[in-house]
C-alpha cells in the first residue's frame, strides 16, 4: 500500500487537511485554502532543490624551471614581511602594501608559476592621471592632499589572484508579492497577493577572481574588478621586468569559499532577473550544483598608493589595465559641514517660505 | 410636530428641480432652523434648538440651520448640504447669507455648508474649530448635544466676526506639523545628499556578486513556475476630513464647508 501523502500549509507550515466540500486543503492554523495541483507543484520545486554541491578540481602548483627564474629577485619587506619578486635591475623601491623604503632583496625562492597573467596596459604616468581624475570626483577631498609630491612613490604590482571556472546547475525558489490599490468613498483596500516561485536551469562562469594574497585588501582588490581576460598572457618573466609581483600566500583551498559565495549569490541575482512583475522577492532556497569546477592562478595588474596624510595611511589600488581607481579618501570636515549646511539653508528656506504661505 | 416638519423637508426634496433659486432670493431663512427627518431628537429638544438657532438668525442675521437625514440626497455629504441649502430655501438676506449642518445617519456623515457673508464667517480654521467642538457629540450619538455645541459655537464666531475679527487661528495640531516639517525636510535632504557625497569617498567596497563573470550564452532556464499561494486584503478608514474648500454646488452657486464621516 502507497504511504498516504502529506502536505503543510506554505504560508504557516502547519499540517494541511483536506476538506471534502470545497474539494481543497485547507489550514486550520491560517485559515487559508489550497488547490491540490498547487501544493503538488509547490513540493515538486522545494524537492527540487537539492543541498549545494560545490566540485572543484584540486589545483596543482607549477613550479618555475631554472631557466626561467634567471634574472629574478626575491624582496622581504622588515616593516610588513611582505615578500615580493622583481627583476634583478629593480633599482630602490618602496613596499607596495606598507610604503617602507628599506626592502631587502634576497634571493629568489619558493614562488610558483602563474598559470597566465595580464599585463600592465596603463604605465606609471596614466595611472598617476586616472588617480588625479579620481581625485577630482572625491568631493570632499582636502586640497593639501592633492598635492602631486605625495603621490609620486606609486609602485606596479602583478597581484596574485586564484580564478575560478565553473558550470553550474541549481534551483532556486523566491518568495514574492504582487500588491494592488484601490478605494471607495469610506476605505482604502490593498491586496497582498502572495506568490511561491521555483526556476531551475544552468549558468556557467569563466574567471571569478579571489585574491590570493594577504596583504592586498580583499575589498580593494574585488572593487578594482572587472579585468578584460581577453589580454591574458601565458606567464613569461619577460612581463615582469619594471614591475613587482606578489607571490600567494592565501591557497587556492583557502579562496574557495569566497568563489562559492560569489557564485551563489551571483546565481540567485541571475535566475532573480527572470522573475518579474513582483515586489518583495525573497530567495528562499538555492540549490548550486557543479563538477570538477576549474581553478587557475594567475597575476593581475595593479598600481599601488599609499599617500600619508595627518598621519594616516591612505590607500589606492589602480586597476593597471583599466585604470579604475579604488581607495578610501580623507574628509575635509570642513568642506564636508560646509555642504552640509549650504543644502539646509538652502532648503530651510523654501520650506520656510512654503510653510508661511501655507499657515498664511 | 416631526410628521410635520418631515413633510416640509419632502416638499422641499421635491421642489427641488421645480423651484428656480430666485424663488427663495430676498428670504429670511425658513421657519424650521432644525430639520429632523429622523425622529432622532425630542420634540422639547426639537423646539428648544429651533428657538436658540432662531435667535442667532435674528440677532446677526445668519442662517444657522440643522438638517439631520436618514440617507444621502445626493452622490456626497456635501452636495447633498449644498443643495438643501440652494433649493430648501435657506440662507438670510439678499446673498442668502447663512450655514446648513447636514447629519446623514447612513453613511454616518455630515457636513457644514456655508453660503454669502458666512463663508468669511465660518472660514476654513473656523470650520475646524467648530468640526472639533461637534463631532465628538457626534461619534457618542448625543445629537442634541452636538447641535447645542453647534449653536454656541456658532454664536462665539459670529460674535467674533461681528467685533470685527472673525475667527481664523490655525488648529495648534496643524502649526506644530507645519514647524516640525519645515525643519525636518530640509535636514532629511541635506542629510542624504551629504550622504550620498560622503560614499563617493570610499570606493573600495566588497562585491557580492560575479555577474561579470557568466559565460556569454551560457545562462538558460529548464523549468520555472509561478505558483498563487493566497491573497490578504486590508481596508483603512479614509481621512474623517473632508475640506470641501470653496466650491460651485450644482445650483451654480458658491458654497464654503467642511466635512467628514464619525
Amino acid at each position: 500500500m502507497d504511504n498516504i501523502q502529506s502536505y503543510k500549509c506554505p504560508c504557516c507550515g502547519a499540517a494541511l487537511e483536506f476538506s471534502p466540500s470545497l474539494g481543497k486543503l485547507g489550514c486550520e492554523s491560517c485559515g487559508n485554502e489550497f488547490e491540490l495541483d498547487v501544493l503538488k507543484q509547490i513540493k515538486d520545486a522545494q524537492d527540487g532543490v537539492h543541498e549545494s554541491n560545490y566540485d572543484w578540481e584540486h589545483y596543482e602548483p607549477r613550479e618555475f624551471g631554472n631557466q626561467e627564474t634567471k634574472g629574478i629577485s626575491g624582496y622581504t619587506c622588515p616593516s610588513c614581511g611582505a615578500e615580493i619578486t622583481g627583476d634583478d635591475t629593480l633599482s630602490a623601491t618602496v613596499c607596495p602594501y606598507c610604503s617602507n623604503a628599506t626592502i631587502i632583496k634576497s634571493q629568489f625562492e619558493g614562488t610558483l608559476k602563474p598559470d597566465f597573467v595580464i599585463p600592465f596596459k596603463k604605465d606609471k604616468k596614466m595611472a598617476m592621471e586616472e588617480f588625479e581624475k579620481a581625485c577630482k570626483k572625491a568631493p570632499f577631498l582636502p586640497d593639501e592632499f592633492k598635492d602631486k609630491k605625495r603621490i609620486s612613490e606609486m609602485s606596479g604590482v602583478y597581484v596574485p589572484f586564484w580564478m575560478f571556472d565553473c558550470d553550474c546547475t541549481a534551483d532556486v525558489t523566491y518568495n514574492a508579492q504582487r500588491i494592488f490599490r484601490w478605494s471607495d468613498s469610506n476605505y482604502d483596500y490593498t491586496r497582498t497577493d502572495f506568490f511561491h516561485i521555483f526556476r531551475s536551469g544552468n549558468v556557467g562562469y569563466e574567471n571569478i577572481p579571489v585574491d590570493g594574497s594577504k596583504k592586498a585588501d580583499d575589498n580593494y582588490m574585488e572593487a578594482l574588478e572587472p579585468f578584460d581576460y581577453t589580454d591574458a598572457k601565458n606567464f613569461d618573466t619577460a612581463f615582469l621586468s619594471g614591475f613587482l609581483a606578489d607571490r600567494y600566500d592565501v591557497s587556492a583551498e583557502e579562496s574557495i569559499e569566497r568563489a562559492n559565495e560569489r557564485v551563489k549569490n551571483s546565481t540567485i541575482s541571475a535566475f532573480g532577473e527572470t522573475v518579474c512583475g513582483y515586489i518583495n522577492v525573497v530567495p528562499v532556497n538555492c540549490g548550486v550544483n557543479f563538477s570538477r569546477g576549474k581553478i587557475r592562478y594567475s597575476l593581475l595588474p595593479v598600481w599601488m598608493l599609499n599617500i600619508k596624510y595627518l598621519d594616516k595611511i591612505y590607500k589606492f589600488a589602480i586597476n593597471g589595465q583599466t585604470g579604475k581607481v579604488v581607495g578610501e579618501y580623507p574628509v575635509c570636515k570642513k568642506k564636508r559641514n560646509r555642504f552640509f549646511y549650504k543644502v539646509f539653508g538652502i532648503s530651510l528656506t523654501i520650506a520656510l517660505v512654503i510653510g508661511w504661505l501655507y499657515l498664511s | 410636530m416631526k410628521k410635520i416638519v418631515s413633510r416640509i423637508m419632502l416638499f422641499i426634496l421635491c421642489s427641488c428641480f421645480i423651484f428656480p433659486i430666485t424663488s427663495f432670493a430676498n428670504s429670511t431663512g425658513s421657519e424650521f432652523a432644525v430639520v429632523d427627518e429622523t425622529d432622532i431628537l425630542l420634540e422639547s429638544e426639537l423646539n428648544e434648538l429651533n428657538n436658540i438657532l432662531l435667535s442667532l438668525r435674528k440677532k446677526y442675521s445668519q442662517d444657522i440651520s440643522v438638517v439631520i437625514a436618514n440617507e444621502l440626497y445626493r452622490e456626497t455629504a456635501m452636495e447633498s448640504a449644498d443643495d438643501i441649502f440652494d433649493y430648501g430655501g435657506y440662507g438670510y438676506g439678499e446673498n442668502s447669507d447663512g450655514m446648513l449642518l447636514y447629519i446623514c445617519l447612513y453613511p454616518r456623515e455630515y457636513y457644514f455648508s456655508t453660503h454669502g457673508s458666512a463663508m468669511k464667517v465660518f472660514n476654513r480654521n473656523g470650520l475646524v474649530y467648530l468640526e472639533e467642538k461637534v463631532v465628538p457629540y457626534l461619534i457618542d450619538d448625543d445629537y442634541y448635544g452636538a447641535i447645542k455645541t453647534y449653536a454656541d459655537t456658532s454664536e462665539e464666531l459670529l460674535e467674533m466676526a461681528a467685533g470685527g475679527t472673525p475667527y481664523n487661528n490655525r488648529p495648534i495640531k496643524d502649526i506644530l506639523i507645519v514647524i516640525s516639517l519645515v525643519i525636518l525636510i530640509p535636514f532629511v535632504i541635506a542629510f542624504s545628499l551629504t550622504f550620498r557625497k560622503l560614499k563617493k569617498m570610499k570606493t573600495a567596497n566588497k562585491q557580492e556578486y560575479a555577474s561579470n563573470y557568466i559565460k556569454q550564452g551560457s545562462f538558460n532556464i529548464t523549468r520555472q513556475g509561478d505558483v498563487f499561494l493566497y491573497s490578504t486584503t486590508t481596508r483603512t478608514l479614509k481621512s474623517k476630513s473632508i475640506s470641501g474648500g470653496s466650491h460651485t454646488s450644482s445650483s451654480g452657486r458658491t458654497h464654503g464647508g467642511r466635512g467628514g464621516s464619525f
